[in-house]
């Protein structure tokens, strides 16, 4: 039989009614709390008794005031005299059981109970949310610029396209908690002028939100798999080692009752080291982890480059005459839900400086109604250098004839003092950037066409 | 609208306030508001570790003694000036009672 069982916290912390209600069932079902924490509670088995429990909130004590607080023992001297003894303690929330039949309740004015814990609630979850309403509005606004200057290479990548759903996705939770908040804060307000307790919250919306949290963690921790691999999962395992033991350190040193301030400072000063020597670490490992053991050219400049022999729609040979000399051919594809991108390169294995390069990226969308806003977003995304309303440097896509690509539209890139033989196309639902070998002649438009445009 | 703090008292904060007029520690406030109200009003140990951090943050009362975990408190001339205002507000409110049935009755 198990004496130790585990449940996520369905509470908020400043639901005492709640709180109080479902600790006495568990205790009658045999279970008493041991262990409050943000998301998991732990019980141990007892034997089932009919206890009365009572949550009592003390808003001054911060997360580094040295444990036991000086409020909190004479708390629990007044507590005592009354039958209460303390049974777990999440910072400033304290949970006490009484095994008398009628104790005096521990809180016996709802106005004095409705002050501290909208004192602790303003103090915890207000700041806590606003914190993370900022960050995430912040984050937004980096995603979007990002999505705004490479629009097709965002769109197709899905650890970013996660990121920018994962962030709106938690500023929305952070908004409707700071609601749900300042809602029962009004209401509890309200219930103590008249004399009574605070109202119960839905332990259900509680629930969803420690759900959600934990859903978030864990998408988090798959799109930086996504994203980097298994390399990616384990800086991410390795981070959130680091601030687990900066916790536990912050925690030791309450129990050892160092000083507030002293813990304040040496956590700070712990974070610091810790965080800038696993950074350091991380990245040499990684650098050793990913250095490249596969094929490699050295041309006779010293350059030292990847050979890949991926296939290609398209071949530089199709283009041009060229001597039979070897290539390296790389498709690196990008997909996600919205649409798929592939950057494809062919390059030449000889020294010889004369041979043509090819390169071209292909963007297919699924889903059509991206497709005109992510056409303006690639034909904006060159932008010329302005100063003082000038144009310093031209950097822009001009337009094209299309007919000879076999596209809907065609642009072609201004650079600098000339036009480049860097094109964009548009064909239905495809976007093809490329940068031709040299000016293409008709016949090489339609083969560019019908081998990237359909 | 929620009560202005301390504008006026709840009962238990009034009797901590007239519990303190000697110097007492908490768990003597906890003995003795029930006896000086023949169990009428208690107060519970959470509502009074509060009230008394509250009423020293507004300068009501003051520490006096530290022994151990034990604390002793005594009012301030603001705690009285307040205890009194206090009960001002509630003999008004009795004088009103008195003549307000006294006039119905007349009536």
């Amino acid at each position: 039989m198990k004496d130790r069982k585990y449940e996520l916290n369905r509470f908020s912390i400043y639901d005492s009614t709640a709180v109080q209600r479902h600790l006495e069932e568990m205790a009658a079902k045999g279970w008493m709390i041991r262990k409050l924490g943000m998301y998991l509670c732990q019980y141990e088995r007892i034997e089932p008794r009919q206890l009365h429990f009572a949550v009592v909130c003390l808003p001054k004590v911060s997360p580094y005031d040295p444990l036991p607080t000086p409020g909190q023992q004479l708390l629990e001297e007044y507590a005592t005299a009354d039958g209460w003894k303390l049974e777990a303690q999440q910072d400033a929330m304290l949970l006490f059981s009484n095994d008398r039949p009628d104790p005096v309740p521990m809180e016996t004015d709802p106005a004095v109970q409705a002050e501290g814990l909208v004192r602790l609630a303003r103090k915890r979850i207000l700041s806590g949310n606003l914190s993370t309403i900022l960050l995430a509005v912040l984050q937004l606004v980096m995603q979007l610029s990002a999505l705004r200057r490479r629009p097709a290479e965002y769109l197709a990548d899905p650890a970013e396209t996660g990121l920018l759903l994962l962030w709106v996705i938690i500023l929305l939770e952070g908004a409707l908690t700071l609601i749900r908040t300042l809602r029962w804060i009004r209401r509890a307000k309200a219930a103590a002028a008249q004399g009574q307790l605070p109202p119960s919250e839905s332990s259900r919306a509680t629930l969803l939100s420690t759900v959600f949290n934990l859903s978030v963690l864990a998408a988090v921790v798959l799109l930086l798999g996504l994203a980097m691999g298994k390399t990616g999962l384990a800086v991410v395992v390795v981070m959130l080692g680091v601030a687990w033991l900066i916790s536990l350190c912050s925690r030791g040193m309450r129990e050892l009752h160092f000083s507030k301030g002293l813990n304040i400072t040496l956590t700070g000063v712990l974070s610091v080291v810790l965080v800038t020597v696993t950074t350091i670490f991380l990245v040499m490992a990684l650098e050793k982890f990913t250095e490249n053991t596969g094929e490699t050219y050295t041309a006779n400049t010293g350059w030292t480059f990847s050979v890949y022999h991926d296939e290609m729609p398209l071949y530089v040979q199709e283009l041009e005459d060229v001597p039979d000399v070897s290539w390296s051919t790389q498709a690196e594809e990008h997909r996600t839900p919205l649409l798929s991108r592939t950057e494809y390169t062919q390059r030449a294995l000889s020294n010889d400086n004369s041979l043509p390069d090819l390169s071209y990226t292909v963007t297919r969308v699924k889903v059509p109604a991206l497709y005109a806003p992510l056409k303006t977003w690639m034909i904006q995304s060159k932008k010329d250098d302005v100063h003082n309303g000038r144009v310093v440097f031209p950097n822009h896509y001009v337009s094209a004839d299309a007919a000879p690509w076999g596209a809907q539209d065609a642009y072609q890139l201004y650079w600098s003092d000339g036009l480049l033989d860097t094109y964009l196309l548009f064909y239905e639902n495809t976007a093809v950037e490329i940068t031709m070998p040299s000016s293409p002649t008709p016949e090489q438009m339609a083969m560019v066409g019908e081998k990237l445009g359909g | 609208m929620p009560r202005p703090k301390f504008q006026t008292l709840t009962e238990q904060m009034f009797y901590i306030l007239l519990c303190l007029r000697q110097e007492r520690c908490g768990i003597d406030i906890l003995e003795l508001v029930p006896t000086m109200t023949n169990g009428r009003v208690t107060v519970g140990s959470g509502t009074l570790y509060n009230l008394l951090e509250q009423f020293l943050d507004a300068g009501y009362i003051q520490e006096t003694r530290v022994e151990g975990r034990r604390r002793s408190y005594l009012l301030t001339d603001e705690g009285q000036e307040m205890l009194d205002r206090e009960y001002r507000r509630i003999c008004a409110q009795a004088q009103d009672y008195r003549r307000l049935t006294k006039e119905e009755k007349t009536t």
